[in-house]
């Protein structure tokens, strides 16, 4: 017997809202969540958050990880690894771990400083010419054009002689360098987003011009400075050894990785290798979880997945 | 039944992203005979293009087929065997897709660019006479456009030229994925009137998917209408707006406002379901006024009535 | 009778092709036309006819190169700076595309109360009740205001927008294809939330759209413009169901149905293509089926019964010849 009316015949008004029945469902456990929903399955990034965490721990409670003074100078030079010190002594009788184990604060610190700064110059001058456009935009770009054609050596070496040599002068020339990227990559995402709807509804909504850029347009432009930053911060943190090596960075005594896998290499033909491996794979640690970093929310942030 | 050239029995398809598995595609079953222009009608979500995309071996990312068999020109596979039906593509299957300017190549000109489509499926042909008459059946002059570039050309130029590259192959069975939804209402007829004719010309079998039924009223003798990733009703159109039986297909028609006799628009109650899909029932009772326990059962059955299918448990009592 | 709510004189905007500056531009050619307060009034084109760019004037988006825009007396058009800003208050916009008219990274609460604080629609720290009022009007539930708009449906977010639009309490809103992106059955439900605002608050509207069935439900009164021109006007019911204009006639045709007509339906030959059409003479006259000699020149405007209006030759014989029936046959 049917007992609803036939449907055939009934005729259709407006149906009240009938009663939501949920289905039972499977629930994973919370790791198999966290791993898929946070993670995106994505073991390297994973390796690369771990690695990273790691080493950011060590930058941060380096000195109070350390076994001995990174600047005390020891007649015990050239020791190799032993139980006594874990990677062994260099040139001047120096700890290497402990010397490692201060320098990645070091690195770490110049380099976020410089990128930080660069991005926050670079996203600022990218967001007014973006917006702006026209002859200011043409201007200013050129400005960013030159400082990105000049090599990193060089304008290095140019601040140096101008400011004098330093920490400071390292996180400036990396905060110089980088500026182009993020004016260029916030002047694309500004150009891009500013005739989309919601720009144009906020400003019938009555906003101001400097209202709609920094509270409407802003926020809807800085996610790829993320993936960028991150990304970003590896090479910079190559770079500041790479300066250090050639001696026109960071100076000792103050450690620094560049410089001790330079110290080092004079003393590899001794079977010192400690001196520089050591160093050298802390650096590459460093770098490589800083890129799978990048490449892991690259993956995790892309547009296509999410919204805007 | 006449003899089908495409035909999907019980598809399946399951979302696997996140971990979670979701069935998106809940048992679709259609088949299309030469010579047929067969609509697939569903609004966003529904599953029409995963459905016939994986009937042509396009699988998308992050998909997989739980169940279901594919058969062409005869030959039946395993859904799940998305490189065998790939294949198809190669013999005799053509694909039309709604963006016809992102479809083509913008650094090709357009005559090389159908060539090339001619060349790879047929190697002894006289190419420029071929191409001037794919060109003039899809009412366009290879002498005139041939050396433009897509962004020289207007909109419904580009979705002809699509055709004219998907008929380049002769195929015998062309997807038509919501071809005419970027184009203006008064193109829009004219292509579809051109799709029929060609149909119908070349013994082609063709599935329009469209997303509202008075697309495919006009042109299509039958269809299947999908909510949700089950196939609500399917069969004659003509039996089926006579007289449209289950509850979502009347809310459908209701819903959409006359051109010629102005009534009331009725709005279908609630939205699609956004909950988890991974139980067997009617993903249309939680907005259905003549909902009964029954319908979160199981998977509606598909009830054969007055020239149609319809997959609702109310008909299940009632004598035929 | 009170003056008009909008009033649009001449308006002229042209967007030239650098690279082809003899041929002709798609814009808006010195169109007129009138809202009346608490009308619902439709413009119907296809892509390209410039109602997109006329909307955007209406608004005050886009500055046009000629005419005037009057919105309750005053000169919309004359306003510059802050003057302009707190004159956005009257005109406001719902736009086509729900992904892309929301700030995604603002709640619908912060983005609304924007308006609100700008324009003093809303006691201060009443704003959240203001805005559930609101909210219940065009039927989104009360949990949706904190939501930010990639957790909200399509339907829902063009209700947040027509939601934004009247916490600015204007005198009129432009929808300039509001229903469009959105599925068949979730249009129904925003066209409903539409005609219920206009019973209840009585908001004046102007509303663009391709859909013809769409338009003949809302409005009252309709214009359809072709290539920067209205070509026909008038009452609703009218104009869709004896249609004056030959472009008119072929679209009617062209709408998608239900149950398909019968007759013999009239169309236009071929596309838009600009370099075809000459300054000067009537627009649709290259792809016209039933264009002849005349239709070199533009034709005039042919004043109807019932307030039809049409820019036809025909049209114009037909009303000279004071009876109701528009000709059909080919003259040539």
């Amino acid at each position: 017997m049917n007992m609803h009316g036939d449907p055939t015949t009934m005729t259709l008004t407006r149906p009240a809202a009938p009663a939501v029945t949920t289905p039972a469902a499977a629930t994973p456990t919370r790791w198999h969540r966290v791993y898929h929903g946070l993670f995106g399955g994505d073991l390297l990034g994973l390796l690369g958050l771990v690695l990273l965490a790691v080493l950011l721990g060590i930058a941060l409670f380096g000195p109070m990880l350390v076994t001995h003074d990174p600047l005390l100078t020891t007649p015990k030079v050239l020791l190799p690894p032993s139980s006594e010190h874990w990677l062994g002594t260099d040139h001047f009788g120096r700890d290497v771990f402990s010397r490692t184990m201060t320098s990645l604060r070091t690195d770490f610190m110049v380099a976020g400083l410089g990128v930080s700064g660069a991005i926050l110059l670079g996203a600022f001058i990218g967001l007014i010419c973006g917006y702006y456009g026209g002859w200011f935009d043409d201007l200013v770009m050129r400005f960013v054009d030159i400082i990105q054609s000049f090599p990193l050596l060089l304008i290095a070496m140019v601040l140096i002689l101008v400011i004098g040599p330093g920490v400071e002068s390292i996180i400036l020339v990396t905060m110089l360098i980088n500026i182009p990227t993020y004016a260029r990559l916030i002047r694309g995402e500004a150009m891009r987003k500013k005739t989309l709807e919601y720009i144009d509804a906020a400003r019938c909504s009555g906003a101001t011009e400097s209202s709609i850029i920094f509270r409407h347009l802003m926020p809807n432009t800085l996610g790829p400075i993320v993936i960028q930053g991150s990304l970003n911060l590896a090479a910079a943190v190559s770079n500041v050894a790479a300066l250090s090596f050639l001696g026109v960075g960071i100076r000792p005594p103050v450690p620094d990785l560049g410089v001790m896998v330079a110290e080092g290499t004079n003393y590899l033909a001794q079977g010192a290798w400690w001196m520089s491996v050591c160093p050298g794979l802390v650096l590459a640690a460093t770098i490589f979880s800083l890129n799978l970093m990048g490449d892991w929310l690259e993956g995790r942030l892309d547009p296509r997945r999410q919204e805007m | 039944m006449t003899s089908a050239i495409f035909k999907i029995d019980d598809l399946a398809i399951d979302s696997v992203r996140g971990g979670v598995r979701q069935r998106i595609v809940d048992g679709v079953s259609l088949w299309v005979a030469p010579g047929e222009l067969y609509g697939l009608v569903g609004e966003s979500g529904s599953g029409k293009s995963i459905s016939m995309m994986a009937g042509v071996g396009l699988l998308g990312q992050g998909l997989e087929i739980a169940s279901g068999t594919v058969a062409f020109s005869g030959t039946g596979h395993a859904a799940a065997d998305q490189r065998r039906l790939r294949g198809n593509l190669a013999r005799g299957v053509s694909l039309l897709f709604q963006n016809a300017k992102g479809a083509l190549n913008p650094y090709m000109r357009i005559g090389r660019q159908v060539e090339r489509a001619l060349r790879r499926s047929r190697r002894d042909v006289d190419v420029k006479a071929e191409l001037t008459e794919l060109f003039r059946v899809v009412g366009l002059n290879y002498g005139d456009l041939g050396d433009k570039y897509p962004h020289q050309i207007s909109g419904g130029q580009a979705q002809r030229l699509a055709m004219a590259c998907a008929l380049a192959t002769n195929p015998r069975l062309l997807i038509a994925d919501e071809p005419t939804t970027a184009l203006d209402v008064t193109t829009e007829r004219e292509m579809l009137r051109f799709l029929a004719l060609i149909c119908a010309e070349r013994e082609m079998a063709i599935v329009l998917i469209a997303h509202n039924l008075s697309l495919v009223s006009e042109y299509c003798r039958r269809l299947s209408i999908m909510h949700a990733g089950q196939v609500v009703e399917a069969g004659s159109l003509a039996s089926i707006f006579a007289q449209p039986l289950h509850p979502y297909t009347q809310g459908l028609i209701a819903a959409v406002p006359d051109v010629d006799e102005p009534r009331e628009v009725v709005p279908l109650a609630g939205s699609v379901w956004g909950g988890p899909r991974n139980v067997a029932r009617c993903r249309f009772s939680h907005r259905c006024a003549l909902a009964r326990p029954k319908c979160n059962a199981g998977r509606p059955p598909a009830i054969e009535r007055e020239g149609r299918t319809v997959s609702c448990v109310l008909y299940e009592e009632v004598p035929a | 009778m009170s003056a008009p709510v909008l009033s649009v004189r001449k308006l002229t905007k042209l967007y030239a092709d650098p690279s082809r500056p003899e041929a002709m531009s798609v814009g808006v050619r010195g169109v007129s036309l009138e809202v009346e307060r608490g009308e619902v009034v439709g413009l119907i084109g296809e892509s390209g006819c410039g109602k997109t760019t006329l909307g955007r004037c209406v608004v005050g988006l886009t500055r046009p190169d000629d005419g005037d825009i009057v919105v309750n007396d005053t000169v919309f058009t004359k306003l510059a700076g802050p003057q302009l800003r707190k004159f956005r208050k009257n005109v406001q916009v719902v736009f086509q595309k729900p992904e892309t008219s929301l700030n995604p990274r603002m709640t619908v609460f912060a983005f609304v109360r924007e308006a609100m604080r700008n324009f003093n629609t809303a006691k201060r720290g009443k704003e959240r009740e203001s805005m559930l009022e609101l909210a219940e009007l065009v039927g989104l539930r009360a949990e949706a205001l904190d939501r930010y708009p990639h957790q909200l449906s399509g339907g829902e977010r063009q209700r947040v927008a027509i939601m934004r639009s009247l916490a600015c309490q204007p005198e009129l809103i432009v929808l300039d294809e509001p229903t469009s992106a959105l599925d068949v059955s979730v249009q129904a439900q925003v066209l409903q939330t539409l005609k219920d605002l206009q019973s209840r608050v009585g908001t004046s509207m102007l509303f663009i759209s391709h859909d013809v069935a769409v338009v003949r439900y809302v409005c009252s009164r309709v214009l359809v413009m072709y290539l920067g021109t209205i070509v026909e006007e008038g009452p609703a019911d009218i104009v869709l169901s004896r249609p004056a204009h030959p472009y008119t006639q072929a679209l009617l045709a062209a709408a998608p149905r239900i149950k398909p007509r019968e007759e013999a339906a009239p169309s236009l030959r071929g596309e838009l293509v600009l370099s075809a059409v000459k300054p000067g003479e009537c627009p649709v006259r290259a792809r016209c089926p039933l264009a002849h000699g005349r239709c070199h020149a533009m034709p005039p405007v042919a004043q109807l019964p019932n307030g039809q209006k049409a820019t036809c030759w025909l049209a114009a014989d037909a009303a000279n010849s004071h009876t109701n029936q528009e000709p059909l046959e080919k003259i040539q």
